[in-house]
């Protein structure tokens, strides 16, 4: 038995010495040939052990298999160091080659990302038509037609009579004449203005508009929705403030403000919110009676809130853009920024 | 408005720093900014909104305010007509034609004044810090008042008013000069002051030279009227003639301005200059009665969301200069006439919130019923499809809802009638869009100058011309009339040669059936474009180049083609250009909404490549349906794998390189099985189509 382990170790050193001195694959074939091939030294020691009596089989037979699969392991290490030695290696550095991706427009990124928001809190998405009848534009509003508002609102008007809508709250009347409360509706789409185009005006944007209409609703519940959406639309935490407005379709009207996203200490300087603190972002209210009555809504039962925003202005505020014109230009280096 | 800080302390005690008094008119008001302040002292800039214009566009409404927000009491001006009231009949009678346009008006004869006396320093230095000019006593005092009270009034020469003193619509053709020196050539309907139904003024715009205090003035006729805020817009709009009276008439005044203001200057007149006033005629046939609002405590709470005590509520409406009683526990909210825009209890509410503070108001999330929002089918496709377009490299752009003019042109639009804007503000916004493509068109040859490969797309809806009807509300069909379309465009930029150009077209083709079997729409079919006998939107598309896309038997879903290239030389655009343009509504209620999955085959199928010479005649989709037909039901499908047109091949002749995938859902295909159809089907191809094998 000692003669047989013996044998293994001469085995072991004459074949490491034989695998050192291997420069080539052809040799290290040469080297595997005579080490390890079915007919190699190594696998016809194996052989014998069968015919060893019994208690000398397992320390031998153990011993020659480590060898086996030291010297297989070191072989196919070899192998792999030789290989190597041919092949040109890949210039890791340079750029991979990425496909081709296109891009959304920013405007769609934010509306999704609006929709999202408030389809999470239980907000039916709908919308109505662009080219839209003055009633549901102004009158069903409780714009009568020598109202101020409509001095604020400058209008595109169609030879037909009908107008391009000035505000997503045109489709108030419609989305909520086909629905008994409790509804919570938004109203994402394009609106128009009469108004020559500047960097920050433009006769078209979009705007979403949010309606709830429910039992016993109030400014706090406004509040608080308009607090949890706009924080997640805007990816920050930031506080809200309210100012009273006016709306001919709200009562009590307020001016939703937030606090300005820049992180700079002071607001001194800056240009987004002209060193207040705050940046406008919406209009909202309590729906006025009026309102609820044109569309035959119990308003002794129900209450409602609601809002509108500009869609652009959040997105000018998230990517901090300060030309709106950049959104209708159509111009790749601006739209494969998104 | 401009407000100087220190006329306002006139009246209430206010913080020190003038930004701290910006920012409770601001949070409590309407929003106000620190003005600039050149030698006028502190200057602050409210934007009173609207309905707040009659009550606000004044310093003593202002005041009001800033008395309500910090519990501070503020001292009224004299202004009590009644004081200087007097029973005497002037030597002149008013003639108000139409009193829904001048439903209140007051003239009073005012005696012992001198036309030339300047005004005090104090007076015209707060003139002056709202950027009034100083003139002399008497004008001064109406422009301080019309500053200070919210009221426009004027004062004449009493000598310049003779038997009547009319208020009247002008007739078209009569001519006032007005104290700027300009002369007026009225048209129909403007609203004037009248001595003998001679024009004198334009009322609630500006007074007329002649009838003006002069220097030698001794008596005036002082006049306040309560003008119609339309009919002085649009006089104001129509002589191109804004001035601070104009301003506020505009925005609307009220009755009870026509008697405080006339009070003011009467009051201000006798204390700076101890005139008299001797006698006062009244126009006033419809007085102006206050209203009482009830509204609970409770139901304030309620729209607010916020606890405010009854005291609290009561002390804020006085404050506002409500009269308030309570009955039980309903308060009984009278407003001042001033106030026209307190109407109903949400009004009330509005005030009381605003002045306790709307910081105070909570944010609290409501308890609702726990209906699920999903988003609307249309939408959720069109996301779908928005996305696949950008995974595979196109970029979304929007563009407006209006065509613009010359791609429309170029286009033949034109043509086609569309719905059209009444007041455009650019040539580009004339026409409401019919299609995408001439917006598209624009966007993409612009962003090729910067880029020399450009995939641009939009979804978007087009504005379909047709007559206006009213419809039940509810059930108008707007969707049917504000299609939803999705175009797209693959632009190049320079000489394009013809391989490329055909590649472009494969890879936009390939791009639209992909979107289409997203839709889930199988029945898709690329059919040649016919010439349509109006050669409108045809010419667009280049003959043989171009196919329509179609549904089935009968829904044809747009078009995808080359641009011909006499559109792109009248555009000037050096490139090729690939479009597609879809329906997407009409795709949509295509969409199938059920999706049945097939059973995989359980055993391995072969695959076969059929290379054939073919005449030009002979379409890759005859071969396919031919091979189908013949091969069923082993051919389980049949894909394109290459086309080849060149030099070499025999004149009139394509080479086509087809995969045939053979199987069975029951068992293997033996060798020989495959080979005999394959041979059957090659047979019959060179049979029906004059084909050959390769």
């Amino acid at each position: 038995m000692t003669d047989l382990l013996q044998r293994i170790a001469d085995l072991q050193a004459e074949a490491r010495t034989a695998l050192s001195r291997v420069q080539t694959l052809a040799e290290l074939e040469q080297f595997r040939n005579v080490y390890l091939a079915r007919r190699g030294k190594i696998p016809t020691l194996l052989r014998t052990v069968k015919d060893l009596p019994s208690d000398e089989r397992r320390p031998v037979g153990a011993a020659a298999n480590t060898l086996r699969r030291g010297l297989e392991a070191e072989y196919l290490a070899a192998r792999a160091r030789l290989r190597a030695r041919g092949v040109r290696p890949f210039d890791v550095t340079v750029p991979g080659r990425k496909p081709v991706l296109g891009h959304l427009h920013p405007l769609t990124i934010v509306r999704r990302d609006i929709e999202e928001v408030f389809l999470g809190m239980g907000f039916e998405i709908l919308d109505g038509p662009e080219v839209e009848e003055p009633r549901y534009n102004f009158d069903l509003l409780n714009v009568p037609l020598e109202h101020p508002a409509r001095d604020l609102m400058d209008t595109f008007w169609l030879t037909d009579g009908r107008l391009l809508r000035t505000h997503t709250s045109a489709a108030q009347a419609r989305v909520m004449a086909n629905r008994t409360p409790p509804f919570r509706i938004l109203i994402p789409g394009r609106v128009f203005r009469h108004e020559a185009t500047d960097a920050t005006h433009e006769s078209t944007f979009s705007q979403f508009e949010g309606l709830y209409v429910d039992e016993g609703v109030s400014l706090a519940d406004l509040k608080g929705v308009l607090g949890e959406a706009l924080q997640r639309i805007v990816h920050q935490r930031v506080d809200i403030r309210f100012r009273p407005s006016y709306f001919p379709f709200v009562e009590p009207g307020v001016e939703v403000d937030i606090s300005c996203l820049s992180r700079r200490g002071s607001h001194r300087d800056c240009r987004v919110c002209k060193g207040t603190g705050w940046v406008e972002i919406l209009g909202a209210g309590m729906i006025h009676p009026v309102v609820l009555q044109n569309v035959a809504v119990d308003s002794t039962r129900y209450r409602g809130f609601a809002f509108g925003g500009s869609i652009d202005r959040l997105a000018m505020l998230r990517y901090r853009l300060t030309d709106i014109r950049l959104f209708w230009s159509g111009d790749p280096n601006f739209l494969e920024q998104f | 408005m401009r407000l100087s800080l220190e006329w306002l302390r006139s009246y209430v005690r206010l913080p020190e720093d003038a930004a701290t008094v910006a920012q409770l008119l601001t949070e409590q008001s309407f929003e106000t900014a620190v003005g600039a302040s050149e030698g006028s002292g502190e200057l602050l800039e409210a934007d009173v909104l609207p309905n707040r214009a009659a009550d606000c566009l004044s310093y003593l409404g202002v005041a009001r305010e800033l008395g309500a927000i910090l519990r501070r009491t503020v001292s009224w001006p004299d202004m009590n007509l009644e004081k200087s009231l007097t029973r005497a009949q002037p030597p002149f009678a008013l003639r108000i034609q139409n009193t829904a346009l001048c439903p209140r008006f007051l003239a009073v004869l005012v005696e012992g004044v001198r036309g030339n006396a300047p005004s005090p320093a104090w007076m015209q230095r707060r003139l002056q810090a709202v950027g009034v000019r100083p003139q002399n006593l008497i004008v001064d005092v109406t422009n301080y008042v019309l500053w200070e009270v919210g009221q426009p009034t004027h004062a004449f020469d009493a000598r310049a008013i003779r038997r009547t003193l009319g208020v009247r619509p002008s007739r078209s053709g009569e001519t006032v000069r007005t104290l700027d020196g300009v002369t007026h050539t009225l048209s129909k309907g403007v609203l004037v002051l009248t001595s003998d139904d001679q024009p004198i003024d334009v009322a609630g715009i500006m007074g007329g030279e002649e009838s003006s205090v002069h220097a030698d003035t001794t008596v005036i006729v002082l006049t306040a009227g309560l003008f119609d805020r339309v009919a002085v817009r649009k006089a104001s709009q129509a002589l191109n003639l804004r001035t601070d009276a104009s301003d506020r008439f505009a925005k609307g005044r009220t009755a009870a301005h026509v008697e405080a203001g006339a009070a003011r200057v009467l009051a201000l007149l006798q204390e700076l200059a101890g005139a008299r006033a001797t006698a006062m005629a009244e126009a006033y046939p419809q007085p102006m009665k206050a209203r009482a609002i009830r509204v609970t405590g409770t139901e304030v709470e309620a729209l607010l969301g916020l606890k405010v005590s009854s005291a609290r509520q009561r002390t804020i409406l006085t404050a506002l200069g409500c009269r308030v009683s309570v009955v039980g526990k309903t308060l009984r909210v009278t407003p001042p006439l001033f106030r026209a825009d307190l109407a109903i209890p949400e009004d009330i509410a509005e005030e009381i919130g605003r002045i306790v503070g709307l910081e105070k108001i909570p944010a609290r999330l409501p308890r609702a019923p726990l209906n699920p929002a999903t988003l609307p089918d249309d939408l959720r496709a069109i996301r779908i499809l928005e996305d696949q377009l950008k995974a595979a490299g196109w970029t979304e752009t929007l563009s407006y809802s209006f065509s613009i003019e010359e791609e429309t042109l170029a286009l033949g639009f034109e043509k086609v009638e569309h719905l059209k804007i009444v007041n455009p503000i650019n040539r580009d916004q004339i026409r409401l869009r019919i299609s995408l493509l001439p917006n598209l068109l624009h966007h993409a040859w612009a962003g090729a100058k910067k880029t020399p490969l450009l995939r641009l797309f939009e979804v978007g809806r087009v504005y379909l011309p047709g007559p206006r009807t009213r419809a039940p509300r509810g059930t108008e069909n707007w969707k049917a009339r504000e299609p939803l379309r999705l175009a797209g465009l693959l632009v190049r930029r320079g000489d394009v040669a013809s391989d490329r150009q055909r590649e472009d077209f494969y890879e936009v083709k390939g791009t639209v059936e992909q979107l289409l079997i997203t839709c889930g729409l199988s029945d898709v079919w690329f059919d040649d474009v016919e010439p349509s006998p109006e050669g409108t939107f045809i010419s667009l598309w280049q003959p043989g180049r171009s196919a329509e896309v179609k549904v089935g038997q009968k829904a044809e879903v747009g078009f995808v083609g080359t641009v011909a290239p006499e559109v792109l030389e009248r555009l000037r655009i050096r490139g090729s250009v690939v479009a597609f343009d879809l329906d997407l509504a009409e795709i949509l209620t295509l969409e199938k909404a059920e999706r049945v999955y097939q059973a995989p085959l359980p055993y391995p199928p072969v695959l076969r490549d059929l290379s054939l010479l073919v005449p030009e005649t002979v379409l890759v989709d005859m071969l396919m349906e031919a091979i189908d037909r013949v091969g069923a039901p082993l051919v389980q499908d049949v894909d394109f794998v290459d086309l080849y047109e060149g030099s070499e091949l025999p004149e009139g002749r394509r080479s086509i390189t087809l995969r045939i995938t053979y199987g069975s859902p029951e068992r293997t295909l033996t060798d020989k099985e495959v080979n005999d159809l394959h041979r059957r089907i090659v047979a019959s191809l060179e049979e029906e189509f004059g084909v050959e094998e390769r």
